[in-house]
């Protein structure tokens, strides 16, 4: 297997840079969780007559944009991280591995627990609604209605749909998101410095 | 004193610093409830108000800029560890260090809406107004859960360091024989 030279030096860490990328990734979560919050109060304002379909398409615009920053900033952030540190000595690549582990865990379950008081209101409403499926069952089959926990208008059911991902991610976050961890460790430097490299065309 | 310990001095004040801004600035909130409706009631609503932030204020000021030498010690241990414990004593030091910040966020967001129910209340609650049920049992729930969590939390949340340090290790470890 060949390496690209440059993207060896990006995937071989030192530990400041291992620090900037748990804060990066941080803020990256940070930055997704709070950019999606800010535009569905902003979506309330958008006039009632607009079809149904352009407002999907304008909120598909918006998550590519959230979409480059996650990204940049949680999925793909050696390269930042490298330039905003500069040069430095390099970790091995068993001390990388670890390091690597502890800072993004640490990072990742102060994220998780910072999103703790918008959660528990989620929480406390699932536990409600296994109170109400008894009426709102009885609602359907008897009236043949919509039961009026359901009856919510498209802006209500996403603000409903972001509370409980933002549940979701905070309890994976506080379990230290093994998995991306484990990804972001294979990612960022295994299989490197065993294979051979090659040098970068000059006039690329 | 190791460099553990000066570390977690300086996190623990840069954390009083912080929620005591954040306290000072809900203060003011506080005093808007006397403005929107004058009134004995909202005069003893404001004295509670501030006797709430003010005791947050107090304790935060207390534990983390004047008592933080010993709340250091105990976040991270008096003893001097032994050579392959120093390498990982710094783990569970940090896990308490963000739950202790955690914790203050809590109590901060439980106080705040406490805060913002009773001003509610001041403000609803006069001639001519539509007096809604402004407390219910949902919101007890949450500020009785948000304490809960906070104490623990406030407390370095032992069990939960010690499962977040015991699983961090086994992934360190697993990653360090994938990475050989």
């Amino acid at each position: 297997m060949y390496v690209d030279r440059e993207e060896l030096e990006v995937r071989q860490m030192t530990k400041v840079q291992i620090i900037a990328k748990t804060l990066l990734t941080v803020l990256g979560i940070y930055a997704v969780v709070t950019l999606y919050r800010f535009y569905l109060p902003r979506y309330a304002y958008l006039p009632d007559e607009m079809p149904i379909f352009q407002k999907l398409v304008l909120l598909c615009a918006f998550t590519v944009v959230v979409g480059f920053v996650a990204y940049f900033m949680v999925f793909n952030n050696n390269r930042l991280s490298g330039k905003l540190v500069g040069p430095g000595r390099p970790l091995d690549r068993v001390t990388q591995a670890s390091w690597l582990a502890k800072s993004l865990r640490i990072g990742l379950v102060f994220v998780g627990l910072m999103l703790i008081p918008d959660s528990i209101p989620v929480v406390i409403k699932t536990l409600k609604l296994f109170f109400l499926i008894r009426t709102a069952v009885n609602d359907i089959m008897i009236s043949k209605s919509i039961p009026k926990i359901l009856d919510l208008s498209y802006r209500q059911w996403l603000n409903v749909l972001y509370d409980f991902l933002k549940a979701l991610l905070a309890l994976y976050l506080i379990c230290g998101a093994p998995h991306f961890v484990r990804w972001q460790g294979k990612h960022s430097g295994q299989a490197t410095t065993s294979a051979p490299t090659i040098e970068r065309p000059e006039n690329e | 004193m190791n460099n553990t310990h000066a570390f977690t001095k300086v996190i623990l004040a840069a954390i009083g610093i912080f929620f005591s801004i954040r306290i000072i600035s809900q203060m003011t909130m506080a005093l808007g409830f006397l403005t929107t409706n004058p009134s004995l009631k909202s005069l003893g609503i404001l004295i509670v108000s501030l006797s709430i932030t003010g005791l947050g204020l107090a304790v935060v000021c207390y534990l983390f800029l004047y008592k933080r030498e010993e709340l250091a010690k105990k976040i991270v241990g008096q003893k001097e560890p032994a050579e392959p414990a120093a390498q990982i004593q710094w783990l569970p030091a940090a896990f308490r260090l963000i739950c202790i910040f955690a914790g203050l966020h809590c109590l901060y967001a439980v106080s705040w809406r406490m805060i913002f129910k009773l001003g509610q209340y001041s403000f609803y609650n006069r001639p001519g107004m539509y007096t809604a049920k402004i407390v219910n049992m949902e919101d007890v729930l949450y500020w009785l859960i948000m304490l809960t969590a906070s104490v623990y939390l406030l407390c370095g949340a032992p069990h939960f360091v010690r499962w977040q340090v015991k699983k961090t290790i086994e992934q360190c470890k697993e990653q360090q024989v994938e990475a050989e």
